[in-house]
């Protein structure tokens, strides 16, 4: 009858993270790599005993793919399945954070055990749960263009006696759009940027970092004659997820994160001596 | 002295302000490669497209090309009669193996021909002068062998407004046919001894055409005329077929082109007698 009572009195409130639904992707029992999450557990002791906390690998996940810290009551010191020290009858919390490093490794599971045992009488209850890692969240961003290339622009009325390349000014704008944000997403943001390699005077004014949203940039460069080249459009960005989804940084996956517009050379006219008629 | 440069520079036959009658070659430096074509619009906008075969205030030759490994797209237009009441555009459009086009134009106001070739005395206002009697000049009292001699005169011939030629910055040569005449003729001698230039030196006519040097203004025209006793002769340096070098412009005024000196009569002496 009295082990019975115990029994029931340690009916601990063993749901860990009690506030928190099981099941979502991301959340604190099927956790993203590179992330961490915090875990509590109120437990009651009818009378003085002591706990352990066990993590362990089930099917062979490394636990060196995770940092565990935080442990509270500081009674509690170890996470390998020692006895802690001896507690008085009362109200407890356990709590501790895992961190899931970037090398850990999807699918890979780890078993959180808790038990506690009551000195007197030998009564004991336990909990436990399976982790699964997942998959790093995806949030795709793409950048694109509709500015063809082809040939560079010409002056349609050139200064006299200069050719039509000199100051004519070509226009190129790509497209940047985040698509398919991920459950979770506290902020984004990204950087766009052009460049190449021949064309020199390549400006896009509102290029930069800290970009959000859908939305375009042109960049401008003056026509460079007997030269062709490449102006590359790239994009990338990251994002962050809320505490319940690990609250990890990652990557956002460019679909099309480098597109290039070819243009094409045109003949010089004139040279260093003679820059036209002569 | 810059004042009298800007006015000749201003005179010269260029390639945006060419003399009517002008042949002038217009170079543009293009990439190796390339396919060319040169035309002429009345429009900066490239509007308005003379048909060359139907225009006749000018003509293009050689209008169409590639660039060779001289980096040239190269055009004659030969300015014609007419040119200069209008202001053309030369256009010359280089297109790349790669169809991709490059353009380049010039304003071009052709002007009336002002190349001139004329004929003085020198100095230009010594136009009478007596016989030389100078045993120099073949003259011989010795009554056995009594010879009336010969004068020599100089005239000088003068180019003005003269084109530069864009490749040397120089002016470009000239060349003129002399004639000499003698009023009254008399069947007597009458010889161009010589016709030279500061540059040029002492100039070989080329079937009877003096090709003088661009860098000489003027050259000296040295003539020798046989005296004649009892007459009054006047002597006409006239200059014929002028031409310039390159441009192949012709003289623009005709009225300048010869010039007289009068050898008074020298007295006629008969043969030395007496009692």
């Amino acid at each position: 009858m009295k082990q019975k009572f115990f029994t029931l009195i340690m009916i601990v409130v063993l749901a860990i993270g009690a506030n928190t639904a099981f099941g979502a992707i991301g959340d604190k029992f099927d956790p993203f790599v590179d992330s961490q999450h915090n875990y509590a557990l109120n437990y009651t002791l009818p009378a003085a005993g002591t706990v352990s906390l066990s993590i362990t690998s089930v099917n062979d996940a490394p636990l060196a793919n995770i940092t565990v810290s935080n442990l509270l009551p500081a009674s509690v010191t170890s996470y390998t399945g020692a006895a802690s020290s001896s507690q008085a009858a009362g109200d407890y919390t356990l709590s501790f954070k895992i961190v899931f490093s970037n090398a850990a490794v999807v699918n890979d599971v780890y078993n959180i055990a808790f038990t506690t045992n009551v000195t007197t009488g030998g009564c004991s209850n336990n909990i436990n749960v399976n982790v699964t890692i997942r998959t790093k969240p995806v949030y795709n961003i793409a950048i694109s263009t509709a500015t063809p290339g082809g040939c560079q622009a010409l002056k349609a009325v050139p200064a006299n006696n200069v050719d039509a390349s000199v100051g004519s000014v070509n226009s190129i704008t790509y497209t940047v759009t985040p698509a398919g944000a991920p459950a979770g997403v506290a902020s984004y943001s990204y950087t766009v940027g052009m460049s190449s390699a021949e064309f020199t005077t390549l400006n896009c004014t509102t290029c930069g970092s800290g970009k959000t949203g859908t939305a375009n940039y042109t960049a401008t460069f003056e026509s460079v004659e007997g030269t062709g080249g490449t102006v590359r459009g790239s994009v990338s960005g990251t994002f962050t997820m809320t505490a319940a989804y690990g609250g990890g940084v990652y990557a956002m996956t460019a679909t099309a994160n480098d597109i290039d517009v070819t243009y094409s050379a045109m003949p010089t006219i004139g040279d260093g001596t003679n820059g036209g008629f002569y | 002295m810059l004042t009298g440069f800007g006015l000749l520079a201003k005179a010269q036959s260029t390639l945006q302000r060419p003399f009517e009658g002008a042949l002038h070659t217009y170079r543009v430096n293009v990439g190796v490669g390339a396919s060319y074509d040169f035309y002429i619009t009345a429009n900066a906008d490239g509007s308005g497209l003379y048909d060359d075969g139907l225009t006749g205030e000018f003509d293009i030759n050689n209008a169409t090309g590639t660039v060779g490994d001289d980096g040239l797209a190269t055009a004659q237009i030969q300015w014609n009669n007419g040119a200069s009441s209008h202001i053309y555009y030369l256009w010359l459009e280089a297109t790349a193996p790669g169809g991709c086009s490059n353009l380049i134009n010039i304003q071009i106001t052709p002007q009336a021909n002002q190349f001139d070739l004329l004929s003085e005395n020198v100095p230009v206002t010594n136009t009478v002068s007596c016989p030389a009697t100078a045993s120099a000049d073949g003259f011989n009292a010795s009554s056995d062998a009594y010879s009336a001699g010969y004068t020599t005169l100089t005239f000088k011939v003068l180019r003005e407004n003269a084109t530069i030629n864009p490749l040397t910055a120089s002016a470009n040569g000239w060349s003129f046919v002399p004639t000499l005449n003698v009023d009254p003729d008399l069947s007597l001698g009458k010889v161009i001894i010589s016709i030279a230039g500061t540059t040029s030196g002492t100039i070989a006519p080329v079937a009877g055409r003096y090709l003088v040097n661009g860098t000489d203004n003027e050259v000296i025209v040295t003539v020798s005329i046989e005296n004649a006793p009892g007459y009054t002769r006047d002597i006409t340096l006239s200059v014929t077929e002028q031409r310039e070098d390159n441009t192949n412009l012709n003289d623009s005024d005709p009225s300048n082109d010869n010039a007289t000196h009068t050898i008074e009569v020298m007295p006629i002496i008969n043969g030395m007698g007496g009692a």
